[in-house]
């Protein structure tokens, strides 16, 4: 079963939480055996705290150690129904989480992350860290 | 040259248990590598992630350690000093290369062409380099909403 990292991973190995980092180390050592959604990387490059550096490290991470899980046309079909039955205020809050959650059931994959409560609303494959 | 003022040392590291990591240094110069070794030592560093770093970075730390000893002895422990750079380190990282400051001083979105070998040590590295950032769940809380906001206001505007 191959995980997929949610957003969360990546800032919290970078603030040096273990779980996080033993995630990381996962893939460190056999490279490509966990993905990532590019949705993340728009998330983490939307915060102004993250600069240079970090966009190397970022790009270090998914170039050799992550696999980049694709948003596709279904995938993003997939979101937006599972969108519709909800308010518009938590179709904002929860956009995101309908592409990730999707993309991950589209390739078969788990989703890893701390934000337990808002993937299961969209999908059973979900474990926290 | 002072590279920084020891603003409190309440253990130095002599006794390199967690307990006894150093507090605070203020810099006056700054660089990737020396936020690297800030961080190291300013960090409130469990037992797992202490003796990660310290056998990541451990000559990093004796340097660290020698200059303190040095700076401090005939003071107190918790007071004043200046840091003088009298040891040379012994280890170096991939962030001490001309190829990498030379790229970490280029813009946000500029090409980044680095080796496999390279990116494990970068990606090493990282791990703790920022302990300001809001938690993971906090962080994609913010940018979720900022996110999903815009999404659904293209898609009002397609309407």
């Amino acid at each position: 079963m191959i995980d997929l990292y949610d957003t969360c991973v990546f800032i919290d190995y970078w603030r040096g939480d273990a779980a996080a980092l033993t995630l990381i180390d996962f893939v460190r050592g056999q490279p490509r055996s966990a993905s990532y959604s590019p949705v993340s990387a728009t998330e983490l490059w939307i915060y102004p705290q993250l600069g240079r550096q970090e966009e190397i490290e970022f790009v270090a991470l998914t170039r050799y150690f992550l696999q980049e899980a694709q948003l596709n046309t279904i995938a993003a079909m997939k979101a937006g129904q599972l969108l519709r039955d909800y308010s518009r205020t938590q179709q904002m809050r929860l956009a995101a989480d309908a592409l990730i959650a999707a993309t991950a059931e589209e390739r078969g994959e788990r989703v890893r992350t701390r934000n337990y409560k808002d993937f299961r609303r969209f999908y059973s494959n979900v474990a926290t860290y | 040259m002072s590279i920084g003022t020891l603003v409190r040392a309440p253990g130095l590291v002599k006794d390199q248990s967690p307990d006894n990591t150093i507090d605070c240094i203020s810099r006056e110069t700054s660089s990737p590598e020396e936020q690297m070794h800030e961080q190291l030592l300013e960090s409130k560093l469990g037992p797992e992630l202490f003796f990660r770093m310290r056998d990541a970075y451990f000559a990093d730390v004796a340097y660290f350690s020698s200059m303190f000893c040095k700076d401090m002895s005939g003071t107190s422990l918790g007071g004043w000093g200046t840091i003088q750079p009298e040891i040379p380190r012994t280890v170096s990282n991939v962030w001490d290369s001309p190829k990498f400051r030379k790229l970490v001083a280029e813009p946000v979105g500029a090409p980044v062409e680095l080796t496999m070998e390279e990116a494990d040590e970068i990606v090493r590295l990282a791990f703790g380099r920022r302990p300001d950032l809001p938690t993971g769940k906090e962080l994609v809380k913010e940018v979720r909403e900022l996110l999903g906001h815009s999404l659904i206001e293209r898609l009002k505007k397609m309407d």
